[in-house]
């Protein structure tokens, strides 16, 4: 919305908040940025985020890479919001384009984690309801169990089979096509 | 792609089952195909559950058309004329799935008292609608049966009330003998597709008449439209189409269509135009509160569409061309509409030389079925046949990882 090009933080900068992880790291945030998670826009909203907004089950080390993504992806917004307004030239479509692309790449490159940072990042972005990183997120899970069999997918996450045989058989016999 | 078991931080990798069930539902929702989510919902119980939750809650993981059914007359005799699920056959995308629910659904109905004494009138979301051929109701209507061939079972319609049904007969023909005009069919009554409906539609003399039965209520209520205009009594209903939500009715004799909304509970006329010479047409809900109506001539297919008007006035609005699609083998193969649901229509090509037939009813099957998605207008060859099917219907969109549909 704001008149200024997009990228300048400048009215942003005036509201910043302050997030605590659950080992009581501190973390100074624009209110842009924070309210990314639909969860800390409420709390906003509420009023109750003097003093600071704990986050008792995200770690510093996760909300740190959370953070690095709603700031990637808040600016990714602002700049949406701009364009809508008055440019519709095709230099400026260009630029948006080389934008989305940039951040494309930030997402893949985002999501090189092992698997327990990423199942930790799933778990904070469903508690703070970001969804652009739980999409990102659990897209990355799904993409990994496509094409697999069920004793791939247990093997690979460590699941163990507790269907009895007949459960087994049932789901066989009605999903024969899936085992083909 | 799956991160080779890099440096864990400590112990066993972690295992997807820290995940409550809401976000194990987040990640299927993510899987594209109906395969992956049968596979993985085989991997343990909470993966089963959420796999049955969204099946339950999402149309996502449902098979398109995987084959059709037979329409059924009275004097087709199952004993004599064993029924059989046309599959879909390579190379379609459906093929696997349809050879293999072939094998699974009970067409014989042998879950029934009286497996003989049944003939299909209508199929979808894995449901039949089941008509008694014989036993007339005291209030005129046969009874009806809804039931799921895969989990072999079902549910009795409880009759419809008399006080529901009165004036839904000629007054000079006595109760209990009267057939002629009344057709029932099945209904999905919304977003839940663990409910369903039951609609008899009734034409008599300038009036129409639906009773519906809804299972989730358990109960019927009625519907009359007083502007039906022409010789309802004459009135040929060659097809039933519907798609969705929607039921319609046809006649090849008049241009004026008598349609019925399930959902909003609604009939209206609409307009169609007359073609000169003479194509073959179908109505279907075209999306976004249109409707299509296909026509088929010269082999080419059109489409043309216009609003869903509600106030059932019809007419005002024309019917915008939309689109023309070259039929494949046109110059060897003749079309017709041989039926419709999930948004798909099912045609016939039937060889334009009938030498080529002759030989075909002893070896070589030469009829050929093709599914149409009505969104896209994709042709897709499901089988070829031997056997000469008018009237079918489409069996599509029936339930992944099912809990039994009744």
């Amino acid at each position: 919305m704001a008149s200024a090009g997009s990228g300048d933080e400048k009215a942003a900068a005036a509201a910043m908040i302050t997030l605590i992880s659950s080992d009581n790291e501190k973390f100074e945030v624009t209110e842009a940025t924070a309210t990314l998670s639909q969860t800390i826009r409420h709390m906003i909203e509420d009023g109750c985020t003097d003093g600071g907004v704990p986050l008792p089950n995200v770690t510093s080390k996760i909300l740190a890479r959370v953070i690095e993504y709603c700031k990637k992806h808040a600016t990714a917004a602002a700049g949406e919001e701009g364009s809508s307004s008055s440019f519709s030239d095709a230099a400026f479509l260009e630029v948006d384009r080389a934008f989305l692309e940039e951040l494309e790449e930030f997402d893949d490159a985002f999501l090189e984690v092992d698997r327990a940072t990423l199942f930790d990042l799933i778990l904070a972005a469903n508690y703070l309801d970001i969804k652009g990183l739980l999409n990102l997120t659990c897209q990355k899970v799904a993409d990994s169990v496509k094409g697999k069999t069920p004793e791939q997918i247990r093997e690979m996450y460590n699941i163990v089979n507790d269907l009895t045989p007949e459960e087994e058989a049932e789901i066989r016999r009605e999903t024969q096509w899936a085992f083909e | 792609m799956s991160s080779p078991a890099a440096p864990q931080d400590a112990g066993a990798p972690a295992s997807l089952l820290i995940f409550p069930d809401e976000i194990l539902g987040e990640i299927f929702l993510r899987l594209d195909s109906a395969d992956d989510l049968a596979r993985a919902s085989a991997a343990c119980t909470a993966f089963l559950r959420v796999a049955r939750f969204l099946r339950r809650n999402r149309s996502l993981y449902r098979r398109p058309v995987v084959g059709f059914l037979r329409t059924e007359g009275l004097s087709l005799d199952p004993r004599l004329n064993p029924r059989s699920l046309h599959h879909a056959e390579p190379p379609h995308r459906a093929a696997s799935a349809g050879r293999a629910l072939a094998q699974l659904v009970d067409l014989a109905f042998s879950f029934l008292s009286d497996p003989s004494s049944w003939r299909i009138c209508d199929a979808g979301y894995g449901r039949l609608l089941l008509a008694a051929r014989t036993t007339v109701t005291t209030a005129g209507f046969v009874d009806l049966v809804v039931c799921d061939p895969l989990h072999r079972r079902y549910v009795r319609i409880p009759p419809v009330p008399d006080d529901l049904s009165t004036g839904a007969f000629p007054d000079d023909l006595p109760k209990g003998t009267y057939r002629w005009g009344r057709f029932p069919l099945l209904a999905p009554t919304g977003e839940d597709e663990s409910s369903f409906g039951v609609v008899w539609t009734v034409k008599l003399d300038g009036k129409a008449i639906a009773l519906v039965f809804s299972s989730a209520t358990g109960g019927w209520c009625r519907l009359t439209f007083c502007g039906l205009r022409g010789n309802g009594a004459a009135m040929i209903t060659s097809c039933r189409y519907y798609a969705h939500r929607s039921v319609c009715q046809t006649s090849e004799l008049f241009t004026d269509v008598l349609m019925l909304d399930t959902r909003r509970m609604k009939f209206s006329v609409v307009r169609i135009p007359r073609f000169r010479p003479i194509r073959l047409q179908a109505i279907v809900e075209a999306g976004e509160g249109r409707l299509g109506l296909l026509t088929i001539g010269d082999g080419m297919l059109d489409l043309y569409c216009k609003a869903w008007q509600d106030n059932g006035a019809g007419g005002a609005e024309e019917w915008q061309h939309e689109k023309t699609i070259p039929l494949p083998d046109a110059d060897s193969l003749m079309y017709t509409f041989s039926g419709v649901g999930a948004g798909y229509l099912l045609l016939r090509g039937f060889p334009q030389d009938p030498s080529e037939l002759a030989s075909s009813s002893q070896e070589v099957p030469k009829i050929q079925y093709f599914t149409l998605e009505v969104k896209t207008l994709l042709m897709e060859r499901l089988c070829v046949s031997n056997k000469c099917i008018d009237s079918a219907h489409l069996y599509a969109n029936f339930p992944l990882l099912s809990l039994p549909t009744v």
